[in-house]
């Protein structure tokens, strides 16, 4: 199963390649589009959009299609993430995971950026009462600079993880993770990879990548990916 | 209009360009017609393009507020307002008015429940808070004097898919006019024009828009460049019609008009005979073959015309010198005369001009032409016209009027002068020697002067007339050569130009009755007996009594010698047959020039022979008519002599009297003029010549008479120089009838 990123969908890369890729080599591939508050959402949501989604709901929507895939007859079931879906997945796995779940392969995984101001007075409006915690507010979260519409909580729910709090999620995680970066990604931390390694997780680094929006280095994410899903002993009999 | 007729070619060429400009006028009202209505249709055709414009337009408004409606529709975050409302009025003036991408009339959007009923609670902006079914098909309402379209679409379930259930509804609401002129540029409309006929509470079915709209039309931009390019080709044909209406005009003038003015003035000029004068104007060229022909014909004809002219010319100058010249001296002829003469009347006339005439007359003129023949007369003619010629001046001219008679004219001269030029002439003729012609005898010329002055009209008219009774009284014997005419000379002369006294003289010379013969005595101076009478002769007139004097002139002008001899000697003869003369008296009988050398009248004479029995016939002949034709007068006078005649020679002494002439002449009687008698009477030197010569003719054998005695000192004197008789009034005046002498016994005393 793979997870988009940031108000994104299944469609937008670097998932819908892979995706692709792991499907032509015999893998049955599941790519969920969080509905992010919205019906059968099907396009990407922009930032200025309302947003009342939380990463609460985002990682129950996870649980659902595992339910949903387990429920289908797949044993075998790998998680892989994109972005804020790595982390979504993450959290997923610090939450009783179901047992089909092998591994989880996290691509670019980095805590969504956000001010500590914006967390301030997030919190602040919730403190207000009904009226602040239905606000609306503009926040920078992620990608979404100063423009991110949203109510307090929900904002909060995404922006309360940072780098602490989800390498603390590593050690929470009941099923084998993998991290890939790429070396060029600006949004990452020089000394992340190596934070992430502390706690025990793999990471590889691929070259020159960025944050596999641009599809670059698709081939060389899809060969990684495919790679460690080639070691893994479940996944030759789980095909 | 038969006044200007035949009309000028400019004439001609106006009503040409008239008559283009006409044509030109009524082709332009057609095409000025034509053009409005095309105008016309195009107007329509614009109006209904501008009807189409606008319902494209608004058609194309609808469909793009569709599209957007549409488009709106199909995002999820609109259709999770549907469904999720929480934060409608967010979605509404944040994601769906200020996404920065909706038009700027698009003035409000709103979303509304399956009912009709607005997801907010206000809507904004004058949206309707729940829509009727009215309300879904559009209606058009005013606000703040502003029109606003509302609009309103059904957002389905399923997107695009008209046939799943109606989620709710999207309504717009347009600034109409800046929806219309932002969505379309218009060609016809004039957009600022653009009104919507809509009051104030009014809402306007969309379906209804299209009939409440007003506007104005741009002008036809192609209607209007087609009239732009008619006008400017009319105006261009008006000036090529005009351009080429004075080109024509020019051409026609340049080409035709002026070359036949010219031609016409050519005509003209040859017409008026300065042809001449204009040549050069007429040796140009013309452009116009066909009237460089008739210039060419009409030069040539011109030339040919020319020739004859001045052949005519020629021939005229020729007969005006045969008309005006005397063929036998070349000196002008009467003609000649005549024509200067009237010249000299009307240039002389009434100015102080004195005007002087001279006339010629060659004395015995006849009897030259008679004895020696007509070409020696011709001769004399040209010979006295050549010293005639030499005597005048230079550039006086001489005219022959006729057979002798010459005349010339002097403007502006004194009388004296010409009085000296009339001696010169007469000299010089005197003076000519004719004997290279055989002419023995002096040929000599009389001359008449008359003058008048200019301003004396009448007396200029009657100058020919003075001049001619000048001379005629300067012929008569024993006168000057040369007379001055004076008025006393019309009393001699008025019988030569009375009618009355020349008809009495025809008369008596055509029936002989009234000739009257007077006799007068000639007288023996030896015993005082009458010798014989002298006849003379004459006219009988009623009461009067025509003289000699009167007589002659006419006889000698008309050339009637002859014809008065034979009546004289018809008259004498019947005389002598009546026996009205004495008997063994006699009668001299006056025999004139051309009678001497008349066969006709030698005829008549011999036969009064038969009288000589009883009395004494003597023939007297005067010297002049002896001399200018002593041969044929000669032979007739011997004849009559061996008849019996006795021939006397008249007058002797008042012309040549030369004694070399009497010596040849065949005279019995010598009759000393009674010029010579006044000088014998006188005395002095040429009293003795005359007496001397007397004493010589007596001695030679003549007899000798003495004419003129009055006195008996003249008879004394006559006695004593041996005349043998004498005749005067001393011895009796000429008498009808017949009388006897008187003082007869003078000469009785005398001889004793």
């Amino acid at each position: 199963m793979l997870l988009h990123g940031f108000l994104q969908t299944g469609h937008t890369l670097p998932i819908s390649a892979l995706a692709g890729t792991l499907s032509d080599q015999g893998y049955t591939v599941l790519v969920p589009t969080l509905s992010l508050g919205i019906n059968r959402r099907a396009r990407s949501l922009a930032c200025e959009a309302v947003h009342m989604h939380t990463k609460e709901g985002d990682v129950a929507e996870i649980g659902l299609w595992v339910n949903w895939l387990i429920r289908k007859g797949y044993q075998n079931i790998v998680l892989v993430g994109h972005s804020s879906g790595s982390l979504e997945m993450l959290q997923y796995l610090t939450l009783n995971p179901a047992p089909e779940i092998r591994k989880a392969i996290l691509i670019s995984l980095i805590p969504l950026r956000s001010i500590p101001q914006d967390v301030q007075n997030a919190l602040a409006r919730i403190k207000q009462g009904a009226e602040g915690a239905s606000a609306l507010s503009r926040y920078t979260l992620g990608y979404c600079n100063n423009n991110y519409v949203s109510p307090p909580a929900a904002y909060l729910s995404y922006a309360e993880y940072d780098s602490s709090r989800t390498l603390a999620q590593f050690g929470k995680a009941r099923v084998p993770v993998e991290v890939i970066m790429g070396s060029a990604d600006s949004a990452m931390a020089p000394d992340w990879p190596d934070k992430i390694r502390a706690r025990g997780i793999p990471v590889a680094v691929i070259d020159k990548a960025t944050h596999f929006f641009d599809g670059m280095q698709e081939f060389d994410l899809a060969d990684k990916v495919a790679s460690i899903l080639t070691n893994m002993p479940e996944m030759s009999s789980g095909l | 209009m038969r006044r200007f007729w035949p009309f000028t070619i400019k004439t001609y060429a106006i009503v040409l360009i008239a008559l283009i400009a006409l044509i030109s006028g009524i082709m332009g009202w057609v095409i000025q017609h034509k053009l409005d209505t095309i105008k016309r249709q195009a107007n329509t055709l614009h109006a209904d393009a501008a009807n189409e414009e606008l319902s494209y337009s608004l058609y194309h408004l609808l469909n793009d507020v569709r599209q957007k409606a549409e488009r709106l529709s199909f995002q999820e975050e609109a259709r999770q307002q549907f469904l999720s409302p929480s934060y409608y009025g967010y979605w509404r003036d944040n994601r769906a008015m200020g996404s920065g991408s909706a038009p700027t009339y698009l003035q409000a959007i709103e979303l509304y429940t399956q009912q009709g009923a607005s997801l907010a609670a206000t809507p904004a902006k004058e949206m309707p808070a729940h829509l009727s079914l009215q309300d879904l098909n559009g209606f058009l309402a005013v606000q703040e004097n502003r029109d606003y379209l509302y609009v309103f679409y059904p957002v389905y379930a399923i997107e695009g898919n008209s046939d799943s259930a109606i989620l709710g509804y999207i309504g717009f609401k347009l600034d109409f006019m800046s929806a219309i002129r932002e969505g379309q540029r218009f060609n016809y409309i004039n957009m600022s024009s653009l009104i919507l006929d809509l009051n104030g509470q009014e809402h306007l079915p969309l379906s209804q828009l299209i009939t409440r709209l007003n506007y104005t039309l741009f002008p036809d931009p192609e209607s209007a460049a087609l009239a732009r390019t008619i006008k400017a080709f009319q105006l261009q044909v008006l000036l090529v019609a005009i351009g080429f209406a004075v080109l024509l005009y020019i051409l026609l003038d340049t080409l035709l008009a002026a070359p036949l003015h010219r031609l016409s003035q050519h005509i003209d000029a040859l017409r008026e005979g300065k042809s001449g004068l204009l040549t050069g104007l007429f040796t140009r060229g013309l452009p116009v073959a066909e009237l460089e022909k008739v210039r060419h014909s009409l030069n040539d004809y011109q030339s040919k015309l020319e020739e004859m002219h001045q052949s005519l010319n020629e021939k005229n100058d020729e007969l005006w010198l045969l008309a005006h010249r005397d063929p036998l001296t070349g000196v002008y002829n009467r003609r000649g005369f005549e024509d200067d003469w009237q010249h000299v009347l009307s240039v002389s006339g009434g100015h102080r001009l004195e005007v002087a005439m001279l006339l010629f007359d060659c004395d015995h003129f006849k009897a030259i032409n008679d004895t020696y023949g007509h070409q020696t007369g011709d001769q004399v003619i040209q010979a006295i016209t050549h010293t005639l010629q030499t005597s005048l001046r230079q550039g006086d001219r001489l005219y022959r009027l006729g057979g002798d008679e010459f005349a010339t004219l002097f403007l502006d001269i004194e009388a004296d002068l010409v009085f000296q030029t009339a001696q010169r002439c007469v000299e010089a003729v005197s003076l000519c020697d004719f004997s290279a012609l055989g002419i023995k005898e002096p040929v000599r010329i009389s001359a008449g002067l008359a003058s008048a002055s200019g301003s004396d009209t009448e007396s200029l008219a009657s100058l020919p007339k003075q001049a001619d009774i000048a001379m005629y009284h300067a012929k008569r014997p024993g006168k000057q050569k040369i007379a001055v005419y004076d008025e006393s000379m019309n009393n001699d002369f008025g019988a030569l130009f009375s009618t009355g006294i020349t008809h009495a003289i025809f008369e008596a010379i055509s029936k002989g009755d009234a000739l009257e013969m007077h006799y007068q005595p000639v007288v023996s101076l030896s015993n005082g007996e009458v010798d014989y009478y002298e006849a003379l002769v004459r006219i009988r007139d009623g009461d009067e009594l025509i003289r000699p004097a009167s007589i002659f002139p006419v006889i000698e002008a008309r050339r009637l010698e002859a014809e008065l001899d034979l009546a004289i000697l018809g008259r004498i003869e019947k005389d002598l047959e009546l026996g009205r003369i004495p008997a063994h008296s006699g009668i001299s009988l006056n025999v004139s020039g051309p009678g001497v050398i008349s066969q006709k009248i030698i005829d008549k004479i011999l036969s009064l022979g038969r009288f000589l029995e009883h009395y004494r016939l003597i023939v007297e002949v005067t010297e002049t008519a002896l001399i200018t034709q002593i041969h044929q007068a000669s032979v007739n006078l011997n004849t009559l002599r061996r008849a019996g005649f006795k021939i006397a020679l008249d007058d002797f002494g008042s012309g040549y009297s030369s004694l070399g002439y009497l010596a040849n002449m065949p005279v019995d009687i010598i009759k000393f003029d009674i010029s010579m008698i006044r000088h014998l009477d006188a005395g002095g030197q040429q009293g003795l010549i005359v007496e001397n010569l007397a004493h010589m003719v007596v001695k030679a054998g003549y007899t000798v008479v003495a004419e003129g005695i009055e006195t008996e000192a003249t008879l004394r004197k006559i006695m004593q120089s041996g005349f043998s008789s004498g005749q005067g009034y001393l011895f009796g005046r000429p008498a009808h009838p017949c009388q006897a002498a008187v003082n007869t016994s003078l000469i009785s005393r005398k001889a004793a």
